[in-house]
């Protein structure tokens, strides 16, 4: 081989080898801590398994998929295809899914372009996770706020049952932080067919409440199918409210009461 | 009188270790098997010296362990991220060692020691978030519009659901 094509060869394999090393190379001199594929999934068959409710697992998977290619296909692997079909926002802190590193892993889905968000389809919210108590003090969570509304942003484009609870019954002092909660993802909910209300205590001094309620699901009228009730009572707005959506084609089922609603019901 | 089986790193370093002991590697035993008796040194082109002297530790001190079955790894095994203490500390390494030990036993084969690896691993990615986890390991996210729009296609197992 002439000299001349043997220095182009070793010119041209040079200008290869240093632009590889561009691309593969992270940003910073560190070496890259990268394990082959069948290690990493090795290090993700450790992660605890759920245990009923427990949903930090799917949690840490979803957070390994979003690293790198690698770990996205072998986080696969371990994630059931529904991880993300169902969303339960409970009151109680230790049952419910961490909305906050769930809202920044849908954030950083979304970034990266593999919008997570859309496997969401049914959301399960109690309105009183949004509040604290303290004796008869009530302080609404305004971050929390804000982080329901980048969730109900990531999963709109598939969200199609919204289930709302409240027990016991929020207090009239909270009705301004609803009507905003409810006038921020009204726009949010155009796909939701299916909506599910569940263990309202509605008494006559709380229909102010309610009426920022009544106004959210009137506003789903001519978008939602069923409305379910179960285990509730209506005031009249809320009825009013499903009125117009039995209008505008919805059908309404309503289950029998379970409750001892006492006197004051409506 | 025991027997003594030369392993050789990859950067030339010579360990003369019982070989009892070497059998903790299902790599090494096999070899031995095929081989039979012989002097002759057991090149290990993919672990270097810091690496080898820690695996042998390991080795050393369990020893007396039962011989782990093969891919048995029964689920409440693998529930179990707890590392007994003298492994603990065994492991406590930097992480590029930690790496290097775990790519070496993945290589000899010693099962036990590449679980006390992965899930010293697993331990560290827990509650973490991808940005942590990029940072810790320095790991390049490599998703790009195009072969995140493959992913999205290769998703669809979980839409379709």
């Amino acid at each position: 081989m002439p000299d001349s094509l043997t220095q182009r060869i070793n010119a041209l394999l040079i200008s290869l080898q240093s632009s590889n090393k561009v691309k593969g190379e992270p940003t910073s001199r560190l070496p890259t801590r990268q394990l082959p594929p069948e290690l990493v999934y090795n290090v993700f068959s450790y992660l605890p398994r759920p245990n009923n409710r427990d949903t930090t697992w799917v949690l840490d998977l979803m957070s390994c998929s979003l690293v790198c290619k690698i770990w996205q296909h072998e986080a696969r692997t371990f994630l059931p295809p529904t991880f993300l079909h169902t969303i339960d926002l409970h009151a109680d802190e230790h049952h419910c899914i961490d909305l906050f590193r769930l809202v920044s892993l849908l954030t950083t889905s979304n970034r990266v372009g593999l919008n997570h968000g859309t496997l969401i389809q049914t959301l399960h919210l109690d309105l009183t996770s949004l509040y604290s108590s303290t004796g008869s003090h009530y302080r609404w969570d305004r971050t929390r706020e804000d982080a329901l509304v980048v969730l109900f942003r990531a999963a709109q484009p598939n969200l199609t049952t919204l289930r709302l609870r409240a027990w016991p019954s929020p207090p009239g002092e909270l009705d301004a932080d609803f009507k905003r909660l409810f006038s921020r993802v009204c726009w949010l909910c155009k796909t939701v067919t299916r909506l599910q209300l569940r263990g309202y205590f509605v008494t006559r001094h709380k229909e102010v409440w309610f009426d920022s309620l009544a106004w959210f699901i009137a506003s789903l009228a001519g978008t939602v199918r069923v409305v379910e009730c179960r285990e509730v009572k209506l005031g009249e707005r809320m009825q009013r409210a499903v009125e117009r959506c039995v209008k505008h084609g919805a059908y309404a089922r309503f289950s029998e009461l379970s409750l001892d609603w006492g006197d004051d019901g409506v | 009188m025991t027997t003594k089986v030369t392993l050789t790193s990859s950067d030339n370093e010579n360990f003369s270790v019982n070989k009892e002991i070497t059998k903790r590697s299902i790599l090494i035993k096999n070899m031995l098997e095929d081989v039979g008796k012989s002097d002759t040194p057991i090149p290990l082109p993919n672990v270097n010296s810091k690496v080898l002297r820690k695996v042998i530790e390991w080795c050393e001190y369990h020893c007396m362990d039962p011989l782990a079955p093969t891919n048995e790894n029964t689920e409440n095994q693998k529930q179990n991220t707890d590392i007994e203490d003298w492994d603990q500390k065994f492991i406590e390494v930097d992480q590029e060692t930690l790496f290097k030990i775990i790519l070496a036993t993945n290589y000899l084969n010693i099962k036990p020691l590449l679980d006390i690896g992965c899930k010293t691993i697993t331990n560290m990615i827990k509650g973490k978030s991808p940005e942590e986890i990029y940072k810790t390991f320095n790991i390049v996210n490599n998703f790009t519009p195009k072969e995140e729009a493959q992913i999205r296609k290769e998703n669809k197992w979980a839409e379709d659901q």
